[in-house]
């Protein structure tokens, strides 16, 4: 450790100093900026619809109408990668929201309420946790039956509990301090403390734990559709995709390949964000 | 107790320059630093936190932390009759030594006692390890100990603070270097183990003939152990000497107003004075003089001096270029 | 022995979170829309055998009746009947966990093969051209299905070479092994990149660390400096992740068998999904979870042998 040197004097102005955004942070966002675009153009890019099907002309190599080839029933393969972003950004971008709702509220009740509140809560998160819980969202499917809403659902019950320590920890770290205690002080109610003062200091780490949770989101939904627990047909799906494609890798290989690079290339984006708001807001 | 110290310098470090680079700005919490250490004195290295006094020590030992880079000056030390500049990584361990100030994170919570103090021994002079647990067993009696036998095989952890810290200093000692600098060894612990643990430093080194460099901000215990003084403010030396002339007569007025804050413990005692201001953002330094903006008799051409340790008697060297101003406004 | 008491102990304090785990298993028949009697025994089976199975497995009666009967038949070894098979649920996960611990233990192993020497290369070149890379690629690998990597594997390795068949496990030893190369080598893919980065992260931590400095100022460097003092402080966290990572390794194993059809616990639950197989799912999910527990005990038992400071009292 550094103690004698000019740290503290970094610290303290950091908050105030406005930083320069990283790079990385920057590329992220304009990466998933376009995925972003793609979904709401989606009409307007894609040249074909996304369930049409023209059997006479199913398996087509790649060409100059249709850039990707065309799969097991003539559908244009471009044309559905570009409508499943409507569908993979979405619901990935909800099932790491949902937790994230779900875990904050629960996190923060623990904490804030303490006692059996917090005994019951930490109980429950430690059985969930005991659980290989993407095997376990294989089971609640399994239970609910396939389909966008389950996996929401699941999705919600399985990965709520890392959101719930982190506030938690946070929270019982932070509510230690002079201002919290001086806010409880003056009387102030325990929704305005929470809230106004409690949640935006807990609220950096779950922010970028969000922008992660949602890559691993997008990959076990991809996942769960390959299996043909997820995003049920004809609806086009990057997961389903690559299914789909997998019994023509010897001659249609691109069929399977191309999904999972825009898979990736999601991701990609979506951890450059979270490593960038993880260094910006590092020392603030 | 210093006789030949003018004759004999151990080390010395010129222009000693250290540079922090973080977020594309460059700030200098070490600049132009000269000394000279002589054989077998304690040198006191005193100044607020943030003036760059641990950061001097690490940079001697070539373990200034990641990010943080020694961009000028040369460190040189004696050998015999000759000089020749100080390669660190050779001279870790081997003609010096560190105390670090936090024992409670310093020693390595994994090996035991023995194995700990036992491991330069083995490394540094090639002793079998059951002749070098042995030799930890004595060292450790060495630094007052109790137990010695049952606690060499404790965990660091095991231990109260102050155990830890003579686990620490009988680590130093077991590498067999003359040249010991401790930062700020006593600031973790309790006030009743302080005085113990600075003794027993004390001792060791007429004992053993060591040279020490010791980085604190208590000028009481500068007072009381250091033969000599280096001020440090802001990155840089502004007053060195031997320690009765300096306190007794300060050369700058960063050091007269450190004094005058030191609370007498006289009865019904005098005012507390406290210095103005605080230490100067490092990434924003006053021109000239770094303490001018503090001080009671900056002059306009403070803001334009060079920063320069001139002798203003034998064997002591202020920055300031007025110092005769300081004894009037002391004197009242 | 202090330290044989503190097994037991930890061992004793898993009983309430196995109760747990059986819980959420057993749960998951009554979030089931539906008749539970008629879950198990599919859509086609007539009313009278469903009837017959309602009054047999007494689910009318209370469900802590139910539960505490559940949990007990559990503790005896018995999972209940697949419809498919027609077979015990517990002879069919004899069958098959033997393919899922080889492909996991193969996947964590050739893991930790690429995760250690990268992790700790990016630690010690911290900024330098090679730590860029080595976390750019990790990054990278985050964000790959493993599925997807499993499919290239095939395309890029297997059918070229014919080195690797496509699917199955074989039947003798090296057929073995050949078969789960592919598979392990997909498994750990999708593992290294979260060990990498917290490698690199608990090395630099413990590089920089104040017990390190304070090695470092004795003289001691180089191989000793490595072995004795930077990686046994930075193997602890590694142990932490490993347990804390081994949940997404069974998901990935889970995925891995469906890709490559290797006859593991993973593919047969996904078979059992598929065709409504109440039983092999709820025992397979069952056979995880307590995978998943032994493994977080192992650890801290293992953290406890290693770290002094953890109290064995």
């Amino acid at each position: 450790m550094m103690t004698d040197g000019p740290s503290q004097a970094y610290e303290s102005d950091a908050v105030s100093s406005r930083r320069p955004l990283p790079g990385i942070l920057v590329a992220g966002t304009v990466i998933v900026g376009v995925f972003v675009l793609l979904a709401l153009l989606a009409p307007f890019i894609a040249p074909f619809d996304a369930v049409e099907q023209d059997i006479p002309n199913k398996l087509a190599a790649p060409s100059a109408e249709h850039w990707l080839g065309t799969d097991e029933v003539g559908r244009d393969v471009f044309s559905r990668l570009i409508w499943a972003t409507r569908v993979d950004l979405p619901i990935g971008f909800l099932a790491a929201l949902f937790p994230m709702i779900l875990g904050t509220f629960l996190g923060a009740l623990a904490a804030y309420f303490g006692g059996w509140v917090d005994f019951v809560v930490t109980r429950i998160a430690e059985v969930v946790q005991a659980f290989p819980i993407y095997v376990f969202l294989i089971a609640l499917i399994f239970a609910l039956g396939p389909g966008v809403k389950s996996i929401l659902i699941t999705f919600t019950v399985v990965s709520w509990v890392l959101y719930a320590r982190l506030i938690r920890g946070e929270i019982l770290r932070i509510r230690t301090r002079e201002y919290v205690q001086a806010a409880e002080a003056l009387g102030y109610s325990h929704a305005r403390i929470l809230t106004r003062h409690l949640l935006p200091n807990a609220g950096r780490q779950t922010l970028v734990y969000f922008a992660s949770d949602i890559v691993l989101a997008l990959i076990t939904l991809a996942a769960l559709s390959y299996f043909g627990l997820g995003v049920q047909p004809p609806t086009p799906e990057w997961g389903a995709m690559v299914a789909a494609g997998q019994r023509f890798l010897r001659t249609q290989w691109w069929l399977s390949v191309t999904p999972g690079l825009v898979i990736a290339a999601l991701g990609t984006g979506l951890s450059l964000i979270s490593d960038g708001l993880d260094e910006w807001l590092k020392d603030a | 107790m210093v006789e030949g110290r003018m004759s004999k310098p151990l080390l010395i470090v010129e222009d000693l320059r250290v540079e922090i680079n973080r977020h594309g700005s460059i700030v200098t919490p070490v600049d132009e630093v000269s000394f000279e250490l002589q054989q077998g004195e304690i040198l006191g290295l005193v100044g607020e936190s943030g003036s760059g006094k641990t950061l001097t020590l690490k940079a001697l030992m070539g373990l200034l932390p990641p990010g943080v880079v020694q961009v000028g000056g040369s460190i040189s030390s004696r050998s015999g009759d000759v000089l020749q500049p100080l390669d660190p990584e050779k001279a870790r361990g081997r003609i010096m030594a560190m105390i670090f100030q936090e024992p409670a994170t310093a020693l390595n919570p994994l090996r035991r006692v023995r194995d700990l103090i036992a491991e330069p021994f083995i490394v540094g002079h090639g002793v079998a390890r059951n002749e070098a647990r042995a030799k930890a067993v004595a060292l450790m009696r060495a630094v007052g100990i109790p137990d010695p036998e049952q606690r060499s095989r404790a965990y660091p952890h095991q231990l109260s603070g102050g155990l830890r810290q003579r686990v620490m200093i009988a680590m130093a000692l077991a590498t067999e270097s003359t040249l010991l600098l401790c930062d700020e060894p006593t600031t973790a612990l309790d006030v009743t183990i302080q005085d113990q643990i600075l003794g027993l430093l004390v001792e060791l080194k007429r004992e053993r003939d060591l040279t020490l460099v010791l980085v604190t901000h208590d000028l009481a215990v500068v007072s009381e152990l250091c033969d000599r003084v280096a001020v440090m403010y802001a990155g840089r030396i502004v007053e060195t000497g031997a320690t009765a002339d300096v306190f007794a007569n300060p050369g700058h007025p960063y050091t007269a107003a450190l004094l005058a804050a030191v609370p007498r413990f006289e009865p019904g005692g005098g005012d507390l004075t406290t210095i103005g201001g605080s230490p100067p953002d490092l990434r924003n330094v006053p021109s000239g003089c770094r303490f001018r903006t503090r001080c009671q008799y900056a002059f306009e051409e403070c803001a334009t001096a060079g920063h320069r340790l001139t002798h203003v008697a034998d064997e002591r060297q202020t920055a300031c270029i007025h110092p005769a101003w300081i004894e009037r406004g002391v004197a009242i | 022995m202090a330290r044989y008491g503190f097994i037991a102990k930890r061992v004793a304090g898993i009983v309430p979170l196995l109760l747990g785990v059986i819980f959420a298993v057993f749960a998951l028949q009554h979030v089931t829309p539906g008749d539970p009697a008629r879950l198990i025994l599919g859509a086609r089976a007539s009313e009278e055998a469903v009837e017959e199975l309602r009054s047999e497995l007494r689910f009318d009666d209370p469900v802590v009746t139910q539960f505490v009967r559940y949990a007990g038949n559990v503790f005896q070894g018995d999972l209940g009947r697949s419809l498919r098979a027609s077979k015990p649920v517990t002879s069919i996960i004899a069958d098959r966990l033997p393919v899922t611990l080889w492909l996991l233990g193969a996947g964590v192993v050739l893991s930790l093969l690429i995760s250690i020497p990268l992790g700790t290369l990016a630690a010690m070149r911290q900024a330098g051209w090679a730590d860029h890379a080595i976390r750019g690629v990790s990054l990278l690998g985050l964000t790959l299905p493993p599925f997807w990597v499993g499919i290239m594997l095939l395309l890029f390795l297997a059918l070229p070479t014919g080195w690797f068949p496509i699917t199955g496990f074989g039947d003798t030893f090296s057929e073995h092994l050949r078969s789960i190369t592919l598979p392990a080598l997909t498994l750990a893919i999708s593992l290294a990149p979260i060990q990498i980065r917290s490698l690199r992260s608990a090395m630099i931590e413990v590089v920089e660390s104040d017990a390190v400095t304070t090695a470092r100022s004795l003289g001691i460097k180089g191989w000793r400096l490595v072995s004795r003092h930077v990686i046994p402080n930075a193997v602890l966290p590694m142990i932490t992740l490993l347990a804390v990572e081994v949940g997404y390794m069974l998901f990935g194993a889970v995925v891995v068998e469906a890709t490559f059809s290797l006859p593991g616990l993973g593919s047969e639950m996904i078979t059992a999904v598929a065709g409504r197989d109440f039983a092999v799912v709820q025992g397979i999910t069952l056979v995880f979870a307590v995978m998943v527990v032994a493994i977080h005990l192992l650890a801290d038992i293992a953290l406890a042998f290693i770290d002094p400071r953890v109290e064995m009292a």
